[in-house]
């Protein structure tokens, strides 16, 4: 016998046993490892099953095969399409998409219902949420205690005694209905106030340049002579085709320079050249290099003069002191202070003769393209990257011609405001869901915008000082209109894909909020540390057993996702729930899920559409749909329609690619128009040019009351107690928390082989670690001014002095006796600081590193136990 | 007889694992088990000018090196086996394990120079990459080969993969130097150091390993 006997039988055990036992830390392996000759296989049936975590904010999507036996999942295989070319790649899945049938079957699901054995109306014992016992409850029990509880909640305090620890966007593809429930309650409280992923880039982008998530797109991208990226680590975060689309780039004979503070994995493969910078300082970066451009008359002021306001004195907006304009702040006219090469230096780390160097070698490109992650504006006062790093673009001046780009968003292929295809809308396609009454009406990028605002009942407390503002009883800044917002939360609901106690800063102070509720409760697929906070937990279906939708996520491909397998243990769909609660609740159940189930995949496949020109802003219908498909689906509310391809075929391949020529009519240079002819097509900004002096931007930022910005990019230390210039002897090292491969944001945690690939580490640079007499592998304990974590140090000599990283989303596990976190979560560490636009300042945190001596033994992250609810078989 | 081979490009590879947890999870290996591993190997240092504020990479480089079985023209797993359950297919010079004749003494695991062969302990039993024997005979690719997202990875007739990527090297740091007539196929990363005379480490935990 040879190793090529894997059955059924055996993979069942394999699944049960995975399923099942609570302390299970591996595979639970077939008795005999063996090979699955899937070319004997009779009656091969594969599934389509598109990831669908939120992996990259939106700039991938990427194709997973299921095989079923006899109904149960025993492979995954990828894209693995005949063709496969930088017009029309394959969509290979990476670590995370080969690993779901791990997570679906992972002993971390959520498998009943259950309740905390301490937990009572009466008597919530908060206090022991997070160590205490569980027991299995009937669905019907689960449904009676959560509806008596929001009831009891909303008579006592209003909707707004609620914190709705999920998306309020119901109308994304990450619906959950249960907000719907919520909306006609009169609105829970969502923590959605400013920005998590965007940084503090979108109000730059709209006030300087008059636009949203403006980039390139791949192919043209890799015309660019100079591929010049600050903070890209796109393996990790946009992962799919956008680092296959870099080699493509390469390959073109573009050069790559990366601007990191560790020469990541991505600048590894890609990078010809590393520019090492402290975290958070490519400000001071960037202005070094601008001040050798003037000193040297290496930009284009033709540029300047004919399209940007604010670059000098002679060209500064109406009403504006010339002496206010960027050139002169960068020699330091007024200020003293010249912005050369050795100020920058001082400040980012990067010697000045680099910086000279860096700056000639951009000067000297044909083309550029200019890329900043949404990472380098995660600091206080953000907004300051932001606008430097534009104005640097502006003054490269090659702007609205083929090769020359500037963006913080990626790729086209990924997110873009015309994507290439879409699918139709699944949650909301009848637009019927009630709406929160509390949302603001007016918002720049993601705060109220106080000068346009009119809703006054608004309330929306922001995501960074979320917990804090619970335990204090308000949320914002005294010069708000009216002043700080009050709270007086009692209740959080986690669900809606969510898992706000992993992902917001300051979780020591969130461990305490949820121990001061009344009662906290969740609807999750896995016991996550958002459950094991609560009172209440239910099991939620996971995207494989929902299915029958149409799906989209990236702007390139439309998915077909099946349903893989019904759900399993008693796992019910988010419908089911907002549905059992309204009825409870006195609540037409229709009022909450506005559409069945055969209706979303009507939506879905019915409003999808593909661009057919750009300029134009066409757009034609995706799938032709026949009567024929709509008896089978049992759909009488739409007609057949015309399409580009039939639903049927769609369905059976199980996705529809954006098929690329050279010359398409779907890309074209940003800004193309206006530079043709700027007077008859100026760009959306108060003066119709790109403004490098920015008046909107610093009354919208600065009515927020977070930060001061200019309506210039300045550097500044944005928070005495965070970033370059403000560590101490106690906390002397910059922290940052980078993508790890091993989650998209806080999912997939459970699963063990990605655990095991990707070991959550302390990573710090060699220089430190030898002063501090720690070396790779050795425990460390981390410890920031806000909580402790302990981990095993990775040490590197690709991380510059004086930097720490750890990567983002591990499950917090708690020792109660050192109130040490064993699980790695960074935002135990995590400051709370909202910047800006109310911007959560991730990077730059003050922390300290020392070897560990205490007690607590660390097991490498496979040989951990997963955390899972005590009590429950 | 042909000769089978696996090509990685070493200068597109992005360290994803794509391919490690690609093979693990089609086959169901337990913790402990792989049968594609991928290393970082990292190296220089740092010199600080506390005076300006500033520091400076001294040769700093980072690059990633996919490994599974190698295929060997003289496997020292084949060579050393007391029974006979490590074998090297005449067909196609793929080396697999027959688990029915193993008897579980690891001498195997021992004796490889690239750590290929993987002990299982709950059968006693060894294991390892037999590059998807069954696919392949099927006409498919490698499960690793088919899933790198850089598509850094190819395998085929080693003549004809010589043919197309010319004869690389296989002498890289961390791997060690070629004494069994490893036939996998290496484009070197463009900052790779060669085998035994490597300034650097590989900064891979044992446990990811």
């Amino acid at each position: 016998m040879s190793q090529k006997t894997l059955s059924r039988r055996s993979f069942v055990k394999w699944a049960s046993i995975a399923g099942a036992a609570a302390s299970s830390v591996s595979f639970a392996a077939s008795p005999i490892l063996a090979m699955a000759d899937e070319a004997q296989e009779s009656a091969e049936e594969w599934k389509t099953a598109p990831c669908m975590f939120n992996c990259s904010c939106g700039s991938s999507r990427c194709l997973l095969k299921v095989r079923m036996e006899d109904g149960i999942p025993v492979a995954i295989k990828s894209d693995e399409d005949p063709e496969d070319n930088e017009y029309c790649p394959q969509r290979r899945a990476c670590a995370r998409g080969r690993s779901q049938i791990s997570n679906v079957f992972s002993p971390a699901r959520v498998k009943y219902p259950m309740k905390r054995k301490n937990w009572s109306p009466d008597a919530p014992n908060g206090e022991l949420r997070g160590i205490d016992e569980w027991e299995r409850i009937s669905w019907d029990e689960a449904l009676d205690i959560v509806a008596e509880q929001i009831k009891k909640t909303v008579d006592e305090y209003g909707s707004k005694g609620i914190l709705a620890a999920a998306y309020s966007d119901i109308g994304d593809t990450y619906f959950d209905p249960v907000i719907c429930l919520l909306n006609v309650l009169g609105g829970a409280l969502h923590h959605e106030t400013g920005t998590v992923s965007m940084g503090s880039w979108p109000a730059v982008e709209l006030y300087m340049t008059g636009g949203y998530y403006s980039n390139t797109d791949s192919l043209s991208a890799a015309k660019s002579e100079l591929h010049v990226h600050f903070g890209n680590n796109w393996v990790a975060n946009k992962s799919g085709n956008t680092p296959y689309y870099m080699d493509y780039a390469r390959e073109q004979g573009g050069k790559w320079i990366i601007i990191e503070p560790w020469l990541n994995q991505t600048a590894e493969m890609i990078a010809d050249e590393w520019i090492p910078v402290r975290p958070g300082t490519d400000t001071a970066l960037c202005l070094g290099i601008m001040y050798h451009w003037i000193e040297n008359g290496l930009y284009d002021q033709e540029f300047l003069d004919k399209y940007c306001v604010g670059f000098d004195a002679e060209h500064m907006p109406e009403g504006a002191n010339p002496e206010d304009n960027f050139k002169d702040y960068v020699l330091g006219t007024y200020d003293g202070e010249p912005k050369t090469p050795e100020w920058a230096a001082a400040i980012c780390g990067t010697p000045a003769d680099v910086i000279r160097s860096f700056a000639e070698e951009i000067a000297a490109a044909k083309t550029v393209d200019f890329f900043a992650g949404q990472s380098t504006t995660k600091i206080p006062a953000g907004e300051m990257f932001a606008q430097v790093f534009y104005t640097m673009a502006f003054m490269k001046g090659g702007l609205g011609t083929e090769g020359n780009s500037v963006a913080w968003v990626g790729r086209a292929e990924g997110i873009s405001m015309l994507p290439f295809v879409l699918a139709g809308d699944a949650s909301n396609g009848f637009q019927l869901n009630p709406l929160n009454p509390l949302t603001p009406d007016a918002s720049a990028g993601g705060i109220p915008n106080f000068l346009a605002l009119t809703n006054e009942n608004w309330d929306r407390p922001d995501y960074t000082e979320l917990w804090q503002s619970i335990l204090d009883g308000a949320y914002g800044r005294d010069c708000w209109p009216g002043g700080k917002k009050p709270m007086n939360v009692h209740q959080i609901y986690s669900g809606g894909y969510e898992n706000s106690l992993n992902s917001v800063p300051n979780a020591n102070a969130g461990i305490k909020a949820y121990r001061s509720m009344d009662f906290t409760w969740a609807l999750q697929p896995w016991f996550n540390a958002s459950c094991k906070y609560s009172d209440v937990v239910l099991p939620a279906a996971p995207w494989w057993e929902k299915g029958e939708l149409a799906w989209t996520g990236d702007s390139s491909t439309v998915y077909w996702a099946d349903r893989i397998i019904d759900p399993m243990y008693e796992a019910m769909p988010e419908s089911y729930v907002a549905e059992e609660l309204a009825k409870r609740l006195g609540i037409d159940p229709k009022l909450v899920n506005t559409m069945t189930d055969s209706e979303r995949t009507y939506c879905s496949i019915a409003g999808a559409l593909e661009l057919t020109d750009r300029s134009a802003m066409a757009f034609a219908p995706l799938f032709t749909i026949t009567q024929e498909d709509l008896d089978e689906l049992g759909i009488t509310v739409g007609g057949p329609q015309e399409g580009i391809t039939s639903f049927a075929e769609f369905k059976k391949k199980g996705y529809y690619k954006h098929q690329r020529s050279e010359g398409d009519k779907v890309a074209a240079p940003q800004f193309e128009l206006f530079r043709q002819d700027p007077e008859a097509f100026p760009v959306a900004t108060a003066s119709g040019k790109l403004e490098i002096y920015c008046k909107t931007l610093a009354d919208v930022i600065n009515a927020c009351g977070y930060s001061t910005i200019s309506p210039i990019g300045k550097w500044q230390i944005g928070d005495p107690e965070q970033g370059q210039g403000t560590q101490t002897d106690e906390y002397p090292l910059l922290l940052w928390t980078p993508h790890s491969l091993r989650r998209a944001h806080t999912v997939n945690d459970n699963v063990f082989s990605l655990r095991e690939a990707f070991p959550q580490c302390c990573f710090m640079s060699t220089y430190d670690a030898q002063k501090l007499g720690i070396e790779n592998g050795d425990t460390v304990l981390m410890t920031s001014p806000y909580g402790q974590v302990l981990r095993y140090a990775k040490v590197l000599p690709t991380v510059v002095p004086g930097a720490v990283a750890m990567q983002d989303g591990a499950w917090i596990n708690i020792d109660e006796a050192t109130g040490i976190d064993l699980g790695g979560d960074p935002n135990i560490l995590q400051a709370p600081k909202a910047s800006g636009q109310a911007s959560q300042s991730w990077t730059g945190t003050l922390v300290r590193v020392e070897k560990y001596t205490g007690d607590l033994k660390l097991m490498p992250d496979k040989e951990t136990p997963l955390v899972l609810p005590v009590g429950i078989e | 007889m042909a000769q089978y081979a696996f090509y990685f490009n070493a200068n597109k590879c992005t360290g994803c694992k794509t391919c490690q947890v690609a093979c693990k999870e089609t086959y169901h290996l337990p913790i402990k088990n792989l049968w594609r591993r991928v290393y970082n190997y990292v190296g220089g240092d740092w010199s600080v000018d506390e005076e300006a504020g500033t520091f400076s990479p001294n040769g700093v480089f980072g690059y990633f090196v996919s490994a599974a079985c190698n295929h060997c023209a003289a496997p020292a797993c084949v060579e050393n086996c007391p029974v006979g359950a490590m074998q090297k297919d005449p067909e196609t010079g793929i080396v697999f394990v027959d688990q029915e004749l193993c008897i579980g003494c690891q001498t195997c695991v021992n004796v490889c120079p690239y750590g290929a062969p993987s002990f299982l302990e709950e059968e006693l039993k060894s294991s390892k990459c037999d590059m998807c024997k069954a696919k392949v005979d099927a006409g498919e690719k490698p499960v690793c080969v088919a899933a790198c997202p850089m598509r850094a990875l190819d395998f085929g007739d080693r003549d004809e993969l010589i043919a197309k990527y010319g004869e690389g090297d296989i002498e890289i740091e961390p791997l060690p130097k070629n004494v069994t007539g490893a036939t996998t196929i290496i484009t070197p990363h463009r900052n790779a150091q060669k085998s035994g005379e490597g300034t650097g480490y590989c900064v891979s935990l044992p446990e990811e390993i």
